[in-house]
């Protein structure tokens, strides 16, 4: 028997998911069961049937999530067939215009039945709220979060923090708009106007909005994975990054010998509007001398993008209470460490950490502004983008 | 404690469960009660039988595996009482519109 698995609409679109199952039926394909996301159909001739949700309205939170067989007994002599239910949603069918008694004629009647439905919402609606306030203390009481961070990740991969948001905005609107719905839908009833079975047009426009975005993003991740290329620790391939080279380290390239996965390598991620990240570290060994180079350089669209990107980047360093802003010739803007550095020139902005051994930190400190001196001429030298 | 006054659905289910009967034989009976002016669905027959079985107006006579036959309880015979005798009441009191139509 063939089979089919879709994704049907939400409990809380009660038209939505009776449309569904009959549109299903006139293609040919019977309701058989209904999970939590998907609902399975069997391969049958095509067939005119309606169908009609009835909710277990239970007065109770643990109250079994079962119709009553005495119930079901009762719709069956009236015409209509159980199907198939899950939670709090059961489905009944009958041939379309087959002048069975609908479910309900008293709209107050059935608004009853929303109760549990309703709880149910107003319970996720809580768990998400709660899920919310739980990232973000995550976030704001982590002893490593800084807000620079989040921008240099606005930067360095821009589809990420969106991504996130509509991912959770998504989800809480989502949970919103289920507690709304049901309320409105539940007032109306009352009021004894019957179901409102209409497509949520405006829900359904807010969610091609959410999904589109989320494409976008995606498309804009994937974009810049795929172009994401590794590149050795050379000069000639490394455009306007620093290698060790040209600060007179010449031993052998090696790995990181705390992440042994880690090789030399720099890796070169393209930006949105033109840009390049360049990023990666690189050990050299001479001997028992290690001298170990980790670098992010930004080529950006504006020299004014540049300019912001470089006290974020000193804002962001490990060791950032030590960093001082240093004049360094050809740089525009620099500021220098123990460990770390930060440059700026025209559209372009580095962050390097330099790790060589020293008698003192302030030897440390030489090389690097050492280094800043030889980013600059090197920037001077290689034309930007 | 006065009774409140019942719906005319509620009113019918007691009139017809004078005789036990099972959920569909109750829609037919009320629509005969009725003179088929009132048809009950069964969502909403579901409903009141749940509502009146909470109350102790009516009573579950016997089960098989999946039918359920109900029945009056003896405060069900009372409120239905109680509830005709205020019908009653409310035709003598309106019996002064024939007076005004002539």
């Amino acid at each position: 028997m063939k089979r089919l698995y879709l994704p049907h609409p939400n409990d809380w679109n009660i038209g939505g998911m009776e449309r569904f199952y009959a549109r299903m039926a006139r293609r040919g394909w019977q309701l058989k069961k209904r999970g939590a996301f998907f609902s399975r159909f069997a391969r049958k001739e095509p067939e005119d049937v309606c169908y009609r949700v009835e909710l277990v309205s239970t007065p109770r939170s643990d109250a079994p999530l079962q119709l009553p067989p005495e119930q079901i007994q009762l719709y069956e002599e009236c015409g209509w067939q159980y199907v198939t239910g899950r939670g709090l949603v059961h489905l009944f069918r009958a041939p379309t215009g087959s002048g069975d008694p609908e479910l309900y004629d008293d709209p107050r009647q059935q608004a009853d039945t929303l109760q549990g439905l309703r709880r149910e919402a107003r319970f996720q609606l809580g768990g998400v709220c709660v899920q919310m306030l739980v990232y973000l203390l995550l976030a704001v009481l982590n002893e490593h979060y800084q807000p620079a961070w989040l921008w240099l990740t606005l930067v360095q991969a821009p589809s990420l923090l969106p991504l996130a948001c509509i991912l959770l905005g998504g989800l809480l609107a989502n949970a919103l708009h289920r507690v709304v719905r049901l309320g409105r839908q539940y007032r109306r009833m009352r009021r004894g106007k019957p179901l409102d079975r209409r497509p949520p047009w405006g829900w359904r426009v807010i969610l091609a909005g959410l999904w589109a975005a989320g494409a976008v993003c995606v498309g804009l991740f994937v974009w810049q994975a795929a172009g994401t290329r590794t590149l050795a620790p050379e000069l000639s391939q490394v455009g306007p990054c620093l290698v060790l080279e040209q600060l007179g380290e010449t031993g052998t390239l090696t790995s990181l010998p705390v992440q042994g996965e880690s090789r030399s390598g720099i890796r070169v991620t393209p930006l949105p509007g033109g840009g390049r990240w360049w990023h990666g570290q690189e050990v050299r060994e001479s001997g028992s001398r290690q001298v170990s180079m980790f670098q992010d350089v930004y080529e950006l669209n504006s020299p004014e993008a540049a300019r912001r990107l470089g006290p974020l980047l000193t804002e962001a360093a490990t060791f950032a209470d030590g960093m001082e802003p240093v004049t360094v010739d050809g740089l525009d803007w620099a500021a220098c460490g123990t460990l770390e550095a930060v440059a700026v020139q025209g559209c372009r902005a580095a962050y390097i950490t330099l790790i060589v051994p020293t008698q003192t930190l302030e030897e440390q400190r030489q090389v690097l502004v050492q280094a800043l001196e030889t980013l600059a001429a090197h920037w001077t030298a290689t034309p930007e983008l | 404690m006065e009774q409140q006054p019942m719906t005319e659905a509620m009113y019918y289910v007691l009139l017809a469960l004078l005789r036990p009967l099972h959920g569909y034989g109750l829609m037919q009976r009320i629509g005969q009660l009725s003179g088929g002016r009132l048809t009950m669905s069964p969502g909403t027959l579901y409903g009141i039988l749940s509502r009146l079985q909470r109350e102790g107006l009516i009573r579950l006579e016997e089960q098989d595996a999946r039918r359920k036959t109900y029945a009056l309880t003896e405060e069900g015979t009372a409120a239905l009482k109680a509830e005709y005798a205020r019908l009653c009441r409310l035709v003598e009191d309106g019996a002064m519109l024939k007076e005004v139509e002539k």
